[in-house]
């Protein structure tokens, strides 16, 4: 077992983040250099800027959403998420030593709370997409198999940190715990998580999107030989 | 997430339409626009327009004692003038209002016989066509040397030469005003009078989305409703975050489907002017217009539609050189009718 734990938080946790955050990069990159280009070929270069940025905190926070469960649910998922992983004692303990930098770190009750409140709202989330019609129609299985994955990071996690309530021996949820996070890095930049990079640039790549070259629609009749063609 | 479903929206359009697939409504209205004889979509012949203008005229005079025009053909105005076509058939006090404004403020305006249209199908077609319905509209306005591009309330038409004269309108394209701008400026510049709570109406404001989702007007129209109404209430929510009225996309011009857009599509929109408890819901856009209209109609509501300037032809006070009966001379005139 100790050898699974060693191989989890060892060499797969460092290609998984490696992965990760290459994944993530190339995606960035790429969806800027694919503005740059837009922006270049289009007539009109006068980007509104300042109501990209206020479209933007406002997709960003959670004020202006009108869907009470879900926004509730999102924030709560969302917090737990992405706090716990990065500033949790237990997980910072595990990386400081290599990094020895000055870190912020939540004590256990902080963590547990985020946590359960992840939890809650990652369970309120699946059901929704699995019980309401009209978001079982949009979503694939894909869709509900990330969020399952994040619930069993979340919940082996929490089970990690509480022997006394875990279904399972502490170690195996440790490797559990392990394992499932370092697929969730890994798929971090080849699934819908990568919104967590590319969702901020949504609005810029909208708002470039809709300033068209003037000559597009002529060079799409041209290459279908409808140049002269009558409406 | 941002997603902009408009934009999705409308680059699948372009694709059907490429390939053939495109409403035969969409068909017969730009086809008119661009290769018709009268360069609009409701095929309204530049004389038939004359004479409604003339008629408004005349109609304005009698039922309102004001003297206001329409010009035609004017060289080297400052502003063109482009509602949604549809307002010389359907919604005349908006017109009226439109040319009170602009007598009142002695604006520099025309209207061009050879384009006088500003609805944009293009918009649900392909950039082909959206290109050439803009330099069509930006060619009106060089041939009458004027220098802006004013389109009267319509959304749709104001949004589409907002976004899109500036790719398509060539050099130096003419910047585009909406007329509710217009006025909001010439009224805070003290050009226009308007009297205060001279509508005892409850009235409330539907947001276009064309104009308000981006943010462009919401504020405008309020501050005129909030001085001339005396009862000027809210929708909630409102602005940028408005409802649709349910007719957006073009869907308002499919009769067929009326049922559908006015008791499932329009239903939110319904149920946000009843609770508001207005007697007028102000609309300013000729797509909003019918909508909610028809919205009011089938789900029972006693609402009635109009646009800002059919309230601000109730509301202006007018200069002296407007009045069929100038103030004081209602006063001869009866002495010397005794």
């Amino acid at each position: 077992m100790d050898a699974w734990i060693a191989l989890a938080r060892g060499p797969l946790f460092r290609v998984a983040l490696a992965a990760c955050l290459l994944g993530l990069v190339y995606h960035v990159v790429n969806t800027l250099w694919m503005i740059r280009q837009s922006h270049q070929r289009s007539t009109d270069k006068d980007l509104p800027l300042g109501t990209v940025a206020a479209t933007t905190l406002g997709h960003l926070l959670p004020f202006r959403q009108r869907r009470p469960i879900q926004t509730i649910a999102g924030v709560a998922f969302h917090a737990g998420i992405l706090l716990v992983p990065v500033f949790y004692v237990g997980h910072v303990t595990l990386w400081q030593p290599s990094f020895p930098i000055p870190w912020p770190t939540m004590g256990p009750a902080v963590s547990d709370a985020l946590s359960l409140a992840a939890l809650a709202g990652l369970a309120a989330l699946v059901l929704w997409r699995l019980l309401v019609r009209t978001s079982r129609e949009l979503s694939t299985a894909a869709d509900v198999a990330v969020l399952l994955l994040l619930l069993a990071v979340t919940a082996s996690g929490y089970w990690a940190a509480h022997p006394a309530a875990s279904p399972a021996a502490p170690r195996t949820m440790l490797l559990v715990h392990m394992l499932a996070a370092n697929l969730a890095l890994f798929l971090t930049p080849l699934t819908k998580i990568v919104h967590c990079v590319l969702a901020p640039l949504n609005p810029l790549v909208s708002e470039v999107a809709w300033h068209f070259p003037a000559e597009s629609g002529a060079h799409v009749a041209l290459a279908l030989g409808k140049e002269n063609e009558p409406v | 997430m941002g997603i902009d479903h408009g934009l999705i929206t409308r680059l699948g359009r372009w694709i059907l339409a490429e390939v053939g697939i495109t409403p035969k409504a969409l068909v017969v209205a730009t086809r008119e626009q661009l290769e018709g004889d009268t360069h609009n979509t409701s095929a309204i012949p530049a004389p038939a327009m004359k004479d409604t203008c003339e008629f408004l005229e005349e109609d304005c005079a009698d039922e309102h004692g004001l003297k206001i025009q329409f010009p035609m053909d004017v060289e080297g105005a400052e502003y063109v003038f482009f509602p949604a076509v549809s307002d010389y058939l359907l919604e005349p006090d908006t017109l009226m209002g439109n040319a009170a404004v602009m007598k009142a403020t002695g604006g520099s305006w025309t209207i061009g016989t050879q384009n006088f249209d500003g609805i944009n199908y293009g918009l649900f077609y392909s950039d082909r066509m959206l290109g050439r319905i803009v330099s069509a509209e930006v060619d009106e306005v060089r041939r009458l040397k004027a220098r802006k591009i004013l389109i009267g309330e319509c959304g749709h038409a104001s949004r589409s030469a907002k976004a899109f004269v500036p790719t398509f309108g060539g050099d130096h394209p003419p910047p585009v005003v909406n007329i509710m701008e217009y006025t909001y400026d010439q009224w805070k510049a003290g050009k226009l009078k308007l009297k205060a709570s001279v509508i005892k109406e409850r009235v409330t404001y539907h947001d276009p989305c064309n104009i308000a989702r981006s943010g462009w007007i919401t504020e405008q129209p309020r501050e005129i409703l909030r001085h001339i109404c005396a009862d000027f209430v809210e929708m909630t929510p409102n602005r940028r975050d408005n409802y649709c009225c349910g007719g957006g996309g073009g869907t308002v011009s499919i009769d067929e489907i009326r049922k559908f857009r006015t008791t499932v599509g329009g239903k939110t929109k319904a149920d946000q002017i009843r609770r508001t408890g207005a007697a007028i819901c102000v609309a300013p856009c000729a797509n909003c217009k019918k909508q909610v209209a028809e919205v009011c109609q089938d789900n029972g509501l006693d609402v009635r539609v109009c646009g800002l300037h059919d309230l601000i032809l109730r509301a202006i006070d007018a200069p002296d050189f407007m009045r069929v009966d100038p103030v004081g001379a209602g006063a001869e005139t009866s002495a010397e009718g005794a």
